[in-house]
């Protein structure tokens, strides 16, 4: 039996997610011993459409990226988010808040009116196409990836953690952010990371998601007792997770 | 087993000599905090915590171990870790704790990690010199600890009574030389300490006695406080994976590149994390648990409309014996112990010894996250 054919590749984003494969550096040899890249615009000159695995960077954006995700869909066996522009259109999602006009022309200036600029709301790979498993994170943690790889190469589910950052910062003896009248959205994103931002001395910005049923109403007690609103929050999920392009306006 | 006095010197140089000689993990400052950690000058130990961020579980179930490394061939070993080393300055409390993990993890299915690690572990406990602003040890009969320890140091007056309960702990007070008796006023003092810690160490009130709880808990699985707690969880387990005695765990491989070897890694987990519940069929277990209590319900009353959430209250689910009402504990107006034991930190040969707060002042030299990023 063949090394199944794997294929990478970018949409929207700063294609960090795609250089953390490359920065694996002497475990690139493990996965190239599981995997053969077939097309990977970082690191190879070949192309093809040929491929059992798609991994996809970035968030779809435009009319024609649509199209060009739901071809290698059809063409893959299986399709991995990789990143959080992928998984959850991440901080490509901000714009949704504003007209898509506006968003042209600030960024664009005189080329605005580029065919290729008509900007839409951002979605993620999911809300476009079926994903069959995800990576979070901005960007994706090497360790992590490659555990998944390895998981998918033995037939076993890959372990995607599903509970808050919190857990992590516990498990490091971090004390909690809010004690330091800092908002953190730890307690509504998922965990996986080891939770570097708040033992950093920051808060964690939701890089990777939010977990699966956050609890809102245990948001809004938090909130109350440290003399925070919702609102605070919502402040700092428009970075990572803005609301998706069905509830934002159009151009 | 003896009994003696250690003035703060002695206890200095004692504890400096061990730190050298032995692995010995205590409570030290870090930021504003407090945390359990190698020891390596008697300077920084702080028998004057309050409280820790993780209690000292955390060197018998580590929050992240490996149990077993196998390689290529498919040969496999466990990995255990058996390396002696002290547990000092552990509060009574703690030392109760650890007595619960022993009694999951060494009688009926013993687990040779813990056990391996437990082995080797002598524990030196104190007693509480500052109190945390929400401790409920009085009422939980844990103010004081009888047993479970090796040494056990008590402050008084301005030294530490030293009190030997095992081989083990006999020969580590052995090795700080000049032991002064302890005579009867100190042991008349120690005996006050513990008569205030049963008194003041209650920030929280129990209105029931602690033996009451489990039979209390078991009528009381389908009391509306669940449900009410529940829409106040974040689900984040802070509190399962914080408390001393709770001990759930998943354990997961990590396989190399080769597919074949590798390493089985224990993690903690906790109860109140939504995979954790999570059955075969990928429901939660409460969701399921919760469709069985409600159909059950509906199937004991007349009631013919199948709620889709927990019945509204325990007397709503009437099947006699009612459950009696669970106490959730409120906060009591019981001011927070601080009184003339608050702490003592210990310096090398400085006269009068000064007194701290409960709580490390920020401006501490090790204010700076130690493993950030
Ligand atoms: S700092 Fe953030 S992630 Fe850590 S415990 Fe607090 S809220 Fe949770
Ligand atoms: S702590 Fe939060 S922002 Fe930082 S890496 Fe983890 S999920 Fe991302």
């Amino acid at each position: 039996m063949g090394k199944p054919r794997v294929a990478i590749f970018d949409f929207a984003c700063c294609e960090g997610c795609q250089l953390q494969i490359v920065n694996l550096e002497e475990d690139i040899l493990g996965l190239l011993g599981l995997v053969q890249p077939v097309e990977w615009r970082e690191a190879l000159s070949d192309r093809s459409d040929e491929y059992d695995i798609a991994i996809v960077e970035g968030s779809i954006t435009r009319a024609e990226d649509e199209e060009r995700l739901r071809g290698i869909r059809k063409r893959a066996k299986l399709l991995i988010a990789l990143g959080a522009c992928a998984t959850i259109g991440g901080v490509n999602k901000l714009k949704n808040a504003c007209d898509m006009e506006d968003v042209r022309r600030y960024v664009y200036g005189r080329a605005a009116a580029m065919p290729h600029l008509a900007t839409e709301p951002t979605r993620a790979l999911d809300e476009v196409v079926k994903v069959d498993y995800k990576i979070h994170g901005c960007p994706v943690s090497r360790r992590e990836l490659g555990a998944v790889v390895r998981s998918l190469a033995m037939g076993v589910e890959p372990v995607i953690p599903n509970y808050p950052v919190c857990v992590e910062c516990k498990l490091r003896e971090t004390v909690c952010r809010y004690e330091y009248n800092e908002v953190c959205l730890g307690v509504v994103t998922r965990g996986g990371c080891n939770a570097p931002c708040p033992a950093g001395g920051g808060w964690c910005y939701g890089c990777r998601g939010l977990v699966d049923d956050p609890n809102v109403n245990a948001a809004r007690d938090v909130m109350d007792k440290y003399g925070r609103t919702p609102a605070d929050l919502q402040r700092r999920l428009a970075l990572f997770n803005s609301p998706g392009a069905v509830s934002c306006p159009k151009s | 087993m003896s009994i003696g006095q250690l003035d703060v010197e002695t206890l200095c140089a004692w504890v400096d000599a061990l730190a050298r000689a032995e692995t010995v993990y205590a409570p030290q400052a870090r930021g504003d905090r407090f945390v359990y950690d190698r020891l390596r000058r008697a300077e920084d130990l702080r028998l004057d915590h309050d409280v820790t961020l993780l209690p000292p579980k955390k060197y018998f179930l580590p929050p992240r171990e490996r149990l077993a490394q196998f390689d290529g061939t498919g040969a496999a070993r466990s990995v255990l870790d058996e390396t002696p080393f002290v547990l000092f300055g552990v509060h009574p409390y703690d030392v109760a704790a650890i007595a619960q993990a022993d009694a999951y993890y060494l009688k009926e299915n013993p687990d040779a990690h813990y056990a391996a690690r437990r082995r080797g572990a002598v524990i030196v406990a104190c007693d509480v010199q500052a109190a945390s602003s929400s401790v409920f040890a009085a009422c939980m009969g844990t103010a004081v600890a009888r047993e479970g320890f090796d040494l056990l140091l008590t402050r008084v007056d301005g030294a530490y009574v030293a009190d030997a309960r095992t081989p083990a702990g006999e020969a580590l007070l052995a090795r700080a030389g000049r032991l002064s008796k302890a005579d009867a006023v100190a042991l008349g003092r120690r005996e006050q300490v513990w008569q205030d810690a049963l008194k003041f160490l209650r920030r929280h009130e129990l209105k029931c006695r602690p033996a009451d709880l489990p039979g209390l808990l078991t009528r009381s699985y389908e009391h509306a406080a669940w449900e009410k707690r529940s829409e106040r969880c974040h689900s984040c387990a802070s509190c399962v994976l914080v408390c001393p005695s709770c001990f759930c765990f998943d354990v997961q491989d990590d396989t190399g590149w080769d597919l074949c070897s590798g390493e089985r890694c224990r993690r903690w987990d906790a109860c109140l994390l939504r995979d954790f519940a999570l059955v075969a069929d990928t429901t939660s277990a409460r969701t399921a648990w919760s469709a069985i209590v409600t159909a059950s319900t509906a199937r004991a009353s007349t009631c013919t409309t199948a709620s889709a959430s927990w019945p509204a209250s325990a007397a709503d689910a009437a099947s006699p014996p009612a459950p009696r009402a669970l106490p959730i504990p409120s906060s009591s107006t019981t001011p927070c112990w601080r009184t003339d034991h608050a702490g003592l930190r210990l310096r090398r040969g400085e006269g009068p010894l000064p007194f701290a707060a409960g709580r490390p002042a920020a401006q501490d030299p090790c204010h700076r996250p130690r493993d950030a990023l």
